[in-house]
């Protein structure tokens, strides 16, 4: 299984159920708040994550109750994000066609992307570059003289 | 006679664990998890505020902002919220209670908690903020 630091700006555990996605967007839009990232670079991350925890949600445990952890570390510029799960390992995408759909949505938003699975669970590690926000505009911009 | 719906509601409990390093991120997150898990207990908005005011003093003092990471388990219920925080060494748990405290605000635990105490042998600090 991956490895994301010893000591993960956040380590958050919830249910993997359909409740816990909502809470899990809102706490991950932290990061905007802690390194004033753009806009459009925080949707593609909460996107991604929806994406991976969603799938843990869908396809990792059957009928049983399990977890979903989420482990994020900035390194830099780079934001690290780990989803992982102790179900019963990745289903092929051919076999389910929505899951093949998120896995590429995560692809297309994330600058890396790598899986690893085994009868024990899967991890998801993705990456994102953060983008700082753009400074407002000023009045030099407009080419005021003032 | 109480339809499935309503004894759902009424067994509902959600409980994340959720830990953060010594970053940037480390506030907004976990104020985040805290204003988040309140909610799904139906907190109304002035307790939400009481629970994360509690938050912030804990996260300002002097131990716990320098602790390389602050480990917290959050439990919703209908109406009411809990937050577990620890482990901590010897009694920093016990002065914590007593002493986790705003600027200007001044203590706030005793004045917003419906209840706070130390558990497990005091090893680690119970908040509950009831509806």
């Amino acid at each position: 299984m991956s490895n994301v630091a010893c000591t993960p700006e956040l380590r958050i555990t919830l249910p993997a159920e359909h409740t816990s996605l909502a809470l899990l967007r809102h706490v991950v839009r932290g990061f905007r708040d802690a390194y004033g990232v753009d806009a459009e670079t925080m949707d593609d991350i909460v996107l991604a994550v929806s994406e991976a925890a969603t799938n843990v949600v869908v396809h990792a445990y059957g009928r049983r109750r399990g977890t979903v952890t989420v482990v994020a570390r900035v390194d830099g510029e780079t934001l690290h994000i780990l989803v992982r799960d102790h179900g019963s390992g990745i289903t092929s995408p051919a076999d389910t066609p929505v899951l093949g759909r998120g896995l590429a949505l995560m692809e297309h938003v994330a600058s890396s992307l790598e899986i690893a699975g085994s009868p024990a669970g899967t991890d998801v590690l993705m990456t994102f570059k953060l983008q700082p926000e753009r400074t407002p505009a000023t009045l030099g911009d407009f080419g005021a003289s003032l | 006679m109480i339809d499935a719906a309503q004894r759902e509601a009424a067994e509902f409990e959600l409980t994340v664990q959720v830990s953060a390093g010594l970053g940037d991120a480390r506030l907004p997150v976990l104020r985040r998890a805290v204003a988040a898990t309140s909610s799904k207990a139906g907190l109304p908005l002035n307790r939400i505020d009481d629970a994360i005011l509690i938050l912030e003093a804990l996260l300002a003092d002097r131990h716990t902002s320098q602790a390389d990471e602050v480990h917290l388990i959050l439990t919703a219920r209908p109406g009411s919220f809990e937050m577990m925080i620890g482990p901590f060494p010897g009694l920093e748990a016990e002065r914590l209670l007593l002493q986790a405290a705003l600027p200007i605000v001044g203590p706030v635990i005793e004045r917003l908690a419906s209840c706070a105490q130390t558990i497990d042998g005091g090893s680690h600090l119970l908040i509950v903020v009831d509806a």
